[in-house]
C-alpha cells in the first residue's frame, strides 16, 4: 500500500500492537515483515516487570515501574500508558474469548519446565495461576517420550520450594499415535485437537489425576487462541490446568501472535510478508520512503509516519559487528564500546544484567530516535520494542512488556 | 536485484518454519523442513542419497517465507529430490503431472481432442487406472478446455493501444482455465493497455521442479529468460496468469538456476497480475468506472503468491469495486501445492492440509470463493463445494456491468460469465 497513514516494520508483538492500535484509530495501515516471528519462543505470557535492577524480585510490577531510571523504556513510555496498554490487551483478547488476566498491582508467579518460578504480569486462560497457588495438590502432568518436560524432575524441584504448604505429585502419559523421537509440544497440541487424541487423553488423565487437582501441563492446550478445548479438557476432568514456560515451540505463545493477527486482519490493516526493509530516504530529518532491494525490482513504501518495531539483536532490527552495533534500515547510532570484551558478564546467568541486552535506539518520550544532545534524528519515525535502549528484558523479565506498551504508544497516533 | 543465494549455514535452527509447516502439521512422515532442507544438506554433501521423508515436502514454501535468516529451505528439498531422481525414477503418474505442457498440447492436437482426453481421464479415475500409475482417483484433475487461450487469443480484437503488455498465461490458464486469460485481457482494454502474447514462451517449469526434473526445467527456464529479456529490454512488462509461474520466473530460477540468471536483470520486468493491476492503482492509472457488484467474497491468498513478498493485491482491489464485501480466509495452505495433492499416496495428506481452510469457507458461506492460483481454485471448491474464481474475472464484471447500467442486463451479464 502506498501513501498509508502509518507504516510499521516488523510483524513481532510489537509491529502487531501498533499496527492495532493505529487501525483502531481509522488510519491506514501497512505492516511489513520478515520472518515469521518469535512468538513460538515467547511463552505468551507479558512480563512487565519482575526483578529490580539488583536482581532482587518485586512484590508487584509496579513497584518495580516506580523505581527505574530515566533511560528505561518505561520511563519514556510513563505509568498511565502502560496501564492502558494492558487494559487494550485484555480488552482484545476478552474480544476474542481468549481472556488474559492479571494487572500492575499484582506479580503471578506461573511454573517452568526446570521445576522453578517465574513472575509475569499477564496470563493467559491456560495459565491459572491462581488456581496453582491456591491448590493444596498439584500434579505434574507429562508425556512419556516427551524431551521437553520431565514431570519427575519440575515436582521434586517445586516441591523444594513450596515446601509443607502444597504436595506436588508427577504423572506421565503416553500417546502411542504420534512420532515418537521428535515429539513436541506443538505436535502435543495438535494431536490433543483431534477426536482420537481428546479421548485418548481424557481416557488417561483420569487414572493419573484426582478431581478438584491443579495440573500443571506443558504448553500444549490448543492451536487456536479461544479457550474451546480448556473448557472441554476441564469440564471432562474436573480439574485446572496451568500450562508451565517451557521449552520452544509454544502453543501458547502461538496462541497470542494468531491472535494480534487476526485483530489486525480484521481491522483492515495490510501485511506483506518475507518483505525485508533494508533501507530508506531521509530529507530534513523526514522519512520519505522506505525500500527493498532483495525483491525482483527495488520496491518503495511510503507513509506520513513510520514505526520501527525491528526487534534487536536477536531478531535482527540491530546487527552486531566486531567493536560497533549498527542499526539496519535508518543506520541510527546505537553506543556500544570499541571493546568487545566489556559487551557481556563472563556469567551468562549471573546477578547482573548483560550490557550487550541494553544496547539500543535511544529515544525521547515521544519514541522519536535523539542524538547524543537529546534533539530528535527523525520527525515521523517512531521506535519500539526490542530495539530499544537501555533494558535486559531477560534479566528483569520484561519481554512481551515493552513489546505491548511500547506498540501501543507508537501506535497511539493523532 | 541481488541474485539469490542458497547458504544452509545461515539456518539458526529457530524451528519457526517447523512450527509452521501445513506438510509437518498433517503427517509425521514428513519430518519438516528445518530437518530435510538445511540440516541435512550438511549430510548430503559427504552422502549420495536423501531421507525418504523428503519425498513429503510439498514445495508450498511456507518455510521460506516464515524463514527470518533468508534460506529458501524449499529449494534446498528440491534440488536434493533431482539428484535423488538421478538414480531413482519418477513414477508414471509423477511423469504425467511434471509434463502437463506436453500432455495438454496432445490433448489439443486434434479437435474434439479435449473432451475425449477428459472422458479418459475421468473413466481412468472411475475404474482405478490412475491408481495404478501414483494418481489418486478422488482427486480434482483439471479438465481441458475446448480451445487453448492462445487459439482463442488470435479471435480477439484488441484496440492496439500505445500502453502494451506481454501475457504469460501459464499452463493451467492456456489450457484448463483460458477465460481467465480473456477477462484479463477485457480488463486491459478497459484500462488503455493492448495484451501481446510470445508464442515462444514455454511451461515455467515448477512441475519439473518439484517431481525432480530439474535438467529439463533449466532448459524451459534458458528459453523463458531468454524471451523475457527481449521484452524487458524493450520495456514491456511480462505478467503472469498465475502465481506460481511468477513465482519460478522471478524467484525460484535465481535459486535453482545462478549460471542463466546471475547478473541478468530480466526478472525486473515480471508482475502477477494482481500486482500489476494494484500498481496501475497506486500509480493512479487504474481505470475505476467499476459498477456496484452486490457479491459476497471470501478470498484464499495463494502460498505461492505469499512468499513473493506482495502481501495481497487482490483483496486491496477487490475491495474498491462498490457493493463487494470481501474477507480473507487466513487459514492456511489449501493442501493442493501444485501437483502434490493429486498424487495418491499424497491426496489425503494434501486434504487434511485444507481442511481449516474448506471448513472456514463452507462457514462463511460466500457467493464465490476468490483466488489467483486456478489449483488452489480447484481444491478449494473440491474441499468445500464452494464454486471459485479468479479475481481477475470479478474486476471484469464490475467494468461489464458498468459500460451496460441496468440491473436486468447485470443479472444476464451475471448468468452467461457464470
Amino acid at each position: 500500500m502506498q501513501n498509508c497513514d502509518v507504516l510499521i516494520i516488523g510483524g513481532g508483538i510489537t509491529g502487531l500492537t501498533a499496527a492495532c492500535r493505529a487501525a483502531e484509530q481509522n488510519k491506514k495501515v501497512q505492516l511489513i515483515t520478515f520472518g515469521g516471528g518469535t512468538y513460538q519462543i515467547g511463552g505468551g505470557t507479558i512480563d512487565v516487570l519482575g526483578y529490580d535492577a539488583a536482581g532482587k524480585p518485586l512484590d508487584t510490577p509496579l513497584q518495580g515501574l516506580n523505581n527505574l531510571p530515566d533511560s528505561h523504556p518505561y520511563s519514556k513510555i510513563t505509568q498511565g500508558i502502560i496501564n492502558e496498554a494492558i487494559l487494550w490487551l485484555k480488552k482484545i483478547t476478552a474480544s476474542a474469548g481468549y481472556v488474559y488476566s492479571g494487572d500492575l498491582n499484582q506479580m503471578q508467579w506461573i511454573p517452568t519446565a526446570a521445576g522453578t518460578l517465574k513472575p509475569t504480569c499477564l496470563t493467559p486462560p491456560t495459565i491459572n495461576s491462581n488456581a496453582l497457588r491456591q491448590a493444596k495438590h498439584v500434579t505434574v502432568l507429562g508425556f512419556t517420550h516427551f524431551k521437553d518436560f520431565y514431570p519427575k524432575f519440575i515436582a521434586e524441584n517445586l516441591q523444594q520450594i513450596y515446601g509443607s504448604r502444597k504436595t506436588i505429585s508427577a504423572a506421565a502419559l503416553t500417546i502411542d499415535t504420534i512420532q515418537k523421537n521428535t515429539l513436541t509440544a506443538l505436535d502435543i497440541a495438535r494431536w490433543l485437537e483431534t477426536e482420537a487424541g481428546f479421548a485418548d487423553f481424557v481416557s488417561q488423565t483420569k487414572i493419573l489425576v484426582p478431581k478438584k487437582a491443579a495440573v500443571i501441563i506443558p504448553p500444549v492446550l490448543g492451536t487456536n487462541p479461544d479457550c474451546s478445548l480448556l473448557n472441554k479438557l476441564q469440564a471432562a476432568l474436573d480439574v485446572t490446568f496451568i500450562e508451565a514456560a517451557s521449552m520452544p515451540p509454544s502453543a501458547a505463545g502461538l496462541r497470542l501472535g494468531k491472535l494480534l493477527s487476526r485483530y489486525a486482519k480484521s481491522r483492515g490493516v495490510s501485511i506483506i510478508e518475507n518483505l525485508k526493509i533494508d533501507s530508506a530516504i531521509i530529507e530534513n530529518g523526514s522519512c520519505q520512503g522506505v525500500y527493498s532491494s532483495h525483491t525482483n525490482r527495488k520496491r518503495i513504501y511510503t507513509a506520513k509516519q513510520y514505526i520501527l518495531a525491528t526487534g534487536g539483536l536477536y531478531g535482527g532490527g540491530l546487527l552486531a559487528d566486531t567493536g560497533s552495533i549498527s542499526e539496519t534500515i535508518f543506520r541510527l547510532p546505537i553506543e556500544a564500546p570499541t571493546d568487545v570484551l566489556t559487551w557481556s558478564n563472563t556469567e551468562l546467568t549471573g546477578n547482573k544484567m548483560q550490557p550487550f541486552a541494553q544496547f539500543g535506539i535511544k529515544v525521547n518520550n515521544d519514541l522519536l530516535p535523539v542524538a547524543d544532545n537529546g534533539q530528535p534524528i527523525l520527525t515521523n519515525v517512531k521506535i519500539a520494542g526490542r530495539n530499544l535502549h537501555g533494558y535486559d528484558f531477560s534479566f528483569e523479565k520484561s519481554g512481551n512488556g515493552v513489546a505491548i506498551a511500547s506498540g501501543y504508544k507508537a501506535g497511539s497516533l493523532n | 536485484m541481488t541474485t539469490h543465494q542458497i547458504n544452509p549455514d545461515a539456518c539458526t535452527a529457530c524451528t519457526v518454519c517447523v512450527v509452521n509447516c501445513p506438510v509437518a502439521a498433517a503427517t509425521s512422515k514428513f519430518l519438516g523442513p528445518k530437518m530435510t532442507g538445511p540440516a541435512l544438506e550438511r549430510m548430503r554433501l559427504s552422502q549420495t542419497d536423501v531421507d525418504p521423508s523428503l519425498e513429503y515436502c510439498s514445495n508450498c514454501k511456507t518455510c521460506d517465507r516464515t524463514c527470518p535468516s533468508g534460506v529458501p529451505v524449499s529449494t534446498l528439498n528440491m534440488i536434493a529430490r533431482a539428484k535423488h531422481h538421478e538414480k531413482n525414477p519418477q513414477t508414471i503418474g509423477e511423469y504425467i503431472l511434471s509434463h502437463s505442457e506436453q500432455m495438454a498440447k496432445m490433448s489439443g492436437a486434434l479437435p474434439g481432442m479435449a473432451a475425449l482426453t477428459n472422458l479418459g481421464m475421468s473413466i481412468g479415475q472411475s475404474c482405478g487406472a490412475m491408481g495404478m500409475m501414483g494418481l489418486a482417483d478422488q482427486a480434482p484433475l483439471p479438465s481441458y478446455a475446448g480451445r487453448s487461450f492462445l487459439k482463442s487469443y488470435k479471435k480477439i480484437k484488441q484496440i492496439p493501444y500505445p500502453d502494451k503488455v506481454v501475457f504469460y498465461p501459464g499452463c493451467y490458464v492456456n489450457y484448463n482455465d483460458p477465460q481467465a486469460g480473456l477477462d484479463f485481457i477485457e480488463v486491459m482494454q478497459k484500462n488503455k493497455i493492448h495484451v501481446l502474447i510470445d508464442p515462444d514462451f514455454v511451461c515455467c517449469g515448477s512441475p519439473l521442479v518439484v517431481n525432480g526434473y530439474l535438467d529439463e526445467a533449466e532448459k524451459n527456464a534458458a528459453k523463458n529468460i531468454n524471451r523475457i529479456s527481449n521484452w524487458a529490454e524493450k520495456g514491456y512488462p511480462v505478467i503472469t496468469g498465475c502465481p506460481s509461474c511468477s513465482l519460478m520466473l522471478k524467484q525460484e530460477y535465481r535459486e535453482l538456476f545462478p549460471a542463466l540468471t546471475i547478473g541478468n536483470n530480466y526478472a525486473m520486468t515480471i508482475y502477477d497480475m494482481m500486482e500489476y493491476l494494484l500498481c496501475l492503482h497506486e500509480e493512479n492509472r487504474l481505470n475505476h468506472k467499476f459498477a456496484t457488484v452486490s457479491q459476497k467474497l471470501m478470498y484464499h491468498a495463494p502460498c505461492h503468491l505469499k512468499v513473493q513478498s506482495l502481501g495481497t493485491p487482490a483483496l486491496e482491489l477487490l475491495a474498491q469495486i462498490p457493493g463487494i464485501t470481501i474477507e480473507e480466509a487466513d487459514a492456511g495452505c489449501c493442501g493442493m501445492s501444485g501437483c502434490y495433492g493429486f498424487k495418491s499416496n499424497k491426496y489425503e495428506i494434501a486434504m487434511k492440509v485444507g481442511s481449516a481452510l474448506f471448513s472456514r469457507i463452507k462457514k462463511a458461506a460466500p457467493d464465490y470463493a476468490v483466488s489467483d492460483c486456478g489449483i488452489c481454485r480447484l481444491q478449494i471448491t473440491h474441499g468445500s463445494g464452494i464454486s471459485s474464481l479468479h479475481p481477475i474475472t470479478i474486476l471484469k464484471q464490475a467494468y461489464q456491468t458498468a459500460a451496460i447500467g441496468s440491473p436486468a442486463a447485470r443479472t444476464a451479464i451475471a448468468a452467461a460469465t457464470f
